[in-house]
């Protein structure tokens, strides 16, 4: 199998469905897939029969429904047809949509993906009143509003609005292809929903970055600080101020919705860090960045300087650069890193590059992401506090950090699939759960999901781990253990397994499993169980497992505050 | 430009993905190796991008097999 031949490599499974043929969408998707390091097959459906298909219980990791207007006008059965009739099929269209979406979150896996359907000039063209030309467009953007509520709820279902994709592509038709082949749309259309929807399986698959580290000169502002000074930047007017503004505001955008700005740069520290201060025309201030790394070596070998600053792994990072050699060698000797090489000549273009590639589309972004920037800020100010301390457990004590244990309630749930997807390092099985699988957990009465809250006196980290747990024969088998890595060292492991010890023992369990499976990214786990006082056993099927038989109960941790809210009564099977 | 036998062929190698030779041109899609309706859609793009001008497509279509793609083409 080609994933045993590649063990670290995501997988991603995508079925098509469509409206019309969807054979030209299946290369370009499989394209995608690869760009984004990604294995799995995409396999397509019978063309046309996107009902049928859907009405099935979806099996793969993504189900794509390409739709477009011919699945509305198809309903329309008499040869001639009317504004009004449109607006039946449309209606009648939107009625089966939801139905199948629903089928999809009672009975399917995995992620459902709907495209809008454009209306074309050869269906507007048709109606001659020009007033009821303009009606059948109102009717048709409500039909696509409605569609694309869809894809706003709870529940796996996605909508691609492919509009704002017809500016970025040539002619999105071909009537040859159309009448011909039931083609909807031309190549460069396919190609740019493939690309989207490799963004989605990439945020599906927890793949998202976290921080974007910017090049000032010819980057972030017109100009070379070096040679002209702070006064000479161009970033407010001008036809190349205005482009760098432009892109400073796309910037700060994606940092009001917890992307993590750096800055990686060669020049002289305290002239970029004055800057930065006192520049008035700067959109960013120097507090939006999470650290500044201003320096004359070589980027590929800074830019890992900022990960370590902040405390992420090199792969969370987008590097943006104008200078083709900067760009080429962190490409080259930093492959994780996603690199965006813009051009200094032509910044009109600098925002769309930043977002072409969709680095930071997320398939939900939660209250922890928007309030990332300011923990990851928080986190630096620790780091000094820290080195102010000679002894660890001094700085422990003083931190008074505290950790709540709490039944996970529905808003919960798109944070708690996030961290079995995002987390690599700590994470024991690495067990990767969508929306409806820890929804399906959460509703399990023989499952408990054990998330936890850590705060201390600088600041609230958060939903920063979650364990998955379930009763067996009158022990309590741990099924996963995620946690974040931004609050390690500090004990938290280790209070939050004991209070699970202490609860299973109450409870009148025997013992407590718990597994390790192995991946390029979890070895700092390895030992997690038997640091904890479990013995390896023999598993059923080869893993490692672990398990404690809860004769000794680990002393709670002296510098922690624990409060657990795991349920009081749990009903134990018998003992086999 | 016009497309004779040899470029044609180049064409279903490199743009298509298609390893035919001329002995290849007579034989009726339904038994041609690897053949499927979508690589004709291919084969349609790569001929305008090559000529520089549309394809013949609905002829193109109607072809049973290559040689006669490729007079559709010509014509």
């Amino acid at each position: 199998m080609i994933e045993q031949a590649n063990p670290g490599v995501p997988t991603v499974s995508i079925a098509v469905t469509g409206s019309g043929t969807i054979a030209p969408l299946i290369p370009a998707l499989t394209g995608e897939l690869a760009r984004h390091a990604m294995l799995g097959g995409v396999r397509a459906g019978d063309p046309g029969a996107f009902a049928l298909h859907l009405a099935q219980p979806a099996e793969s990791d993504v189900t794509l429904c390409l739709l477009d207007a011919t699945a509305v006008f198809q309903r329309i059965t008499s040869p001639v047809w009317t504004v009004d009739d449109v607006e039946e099929a449309a209606a009648g269209l939107l009625d089966l949509l939801r139905e199948l979406t629903a089928l999809h979150r009672d009975r399917g896996q995995g992620a459902l993906v709907f495209t809008t359907a454009p209306l074309w000039s050869w269906y507007t063209n048709q109606i001659l009143d020009l007033r009821e030309r303009a009606r059948l467009g109102a009717v048709w953007r409500r039909f696509t509003a409605e569609l694309l509520e869809l894809g706003t709820g709870e529940g796996g279902c996605y909508v691609i609005d492919l509009d704002p994709l017809l500016g970025d592509s040539g002619p999105a038709r071909d009537p040859r292809l159309a009448v011909y082949a039931r083609v909807a749309y031309t190549d460069e259309v396919l190609g740019l929903l493939a690309r989207t929807v490799g963004h989605l399986a990439r945020g599906l698959r927890g793949k998202p970055r976290k921080c974007l580290v910017l090049d000032l000169d010819g980057t972030l502002w017109g100009g070379t600080l070096a040679e002209s000074g702070g006064d000479g930047l161009e970033m407010a007017d001008g036809l190349r101020g205005e482009a760098h503004r432009r892109f400073q505001r796309a910037v700060a955008q994606l940092s009001s919705q917890g992307v993590l700005l750096a800055i990686c740069s060669k020049n002289d520290p305290d002239e970029v860090e004055q800057v930065l201060r006192t520049h008035p025309d700067l959109v960013l201030s120097r507090d939006d960045f999470v650290t500044v790394v201003a320096d004359w070596g070589p980027k590929a070998d800074t830019i890992v300087e900022v990960a370590e600053r902040i405390g992420i792994g090199v792969d969370s990072l987008v590097f943006v650069d104008d200078s083709p050699t900067e760009a080429g060698l962190v490409r080259t000797r930093r492959p994780e890193i996603a690199v965006i090489e813009v051009d200094a000549a032509e910044p009109a273009r600098h925002t769309d590059r930043l977002l072409e590639e969709g680095w930071f589309d997320s398939t939900a972004i939660t209250a922890e992401d928007r309030e990332r920037v300011d923990r990851y800020r928080t986190e630096a100010r620790r780091s000094e506090f820290r080195a102010g301390f000679t002894s660890l457990t001094g700085y422990l004590a003083e931190l008074d950090t505290r950790l709540e244990l709490f039944a996970p309630g529905q808003g919960d749930v798109a944070r708690l699939a996030q961290l079995t997807q995002r987390t690599n390092q700590f994470n024991l099985t690495t067990v990767r759960l969508d929306t409806t699988a820890v929804r399906n957990a959460l509703s399990d009465p023989d499952t408990v999901v054990a998330p936890i809250r850590v705060r201390d006196r600088f600041g609230d980290h958060g939903v920063v781990g979650v364990l998955f747990a379930r009763q067996d024969a009158g022990t309590i088998v741990i099924d996963n253990l995620v946690m974040s890595c931004r609050v390690l060292g500090r004990g938290i492991e280790s209070a939050w397994l004991g209070e699970l010890l202490r609860w299973a023992a109450a409870q009148g369990a025997s013992a407590v499993l718990g597994t390790y499976r192995p991946t390029p990214r979890n070895g700092r786990v390895a030992g997690l169980y038997p640091e904890h006082g479990f013995t390896a056993v023999d598993g059923p099927d080869g893993a490692s497992w672990f398990r404690h038989d809860l004769a000794v109960l680990p002393e709670p941790i002296a510098h922690l505050t624990v409060d657990s809210a795991l349920p009081g009564s749990l009903t134990l099977g018998e003992p086999r | 430009m016009t497309l004779d036998t040899t470029a044609f062929l180049v064409l279903l190698r490199d743009e298509v993905g298609l390893q035919v030779t001329e002995s290849d041109l007579d034989t009726r899609f339904d038994d041609l190796p690897g053949w499927d309706s979508v690589l004709l859609l291919k084969l349609l793009s790569a001929v305008e991008q090559a000529t520089g001008r549309q394809a013949p497509m609905l002829a193109m279509l109607e072809a049973t097999d290559l040689r006669g793609v490729h007079a559709a083409i010509g014509t």
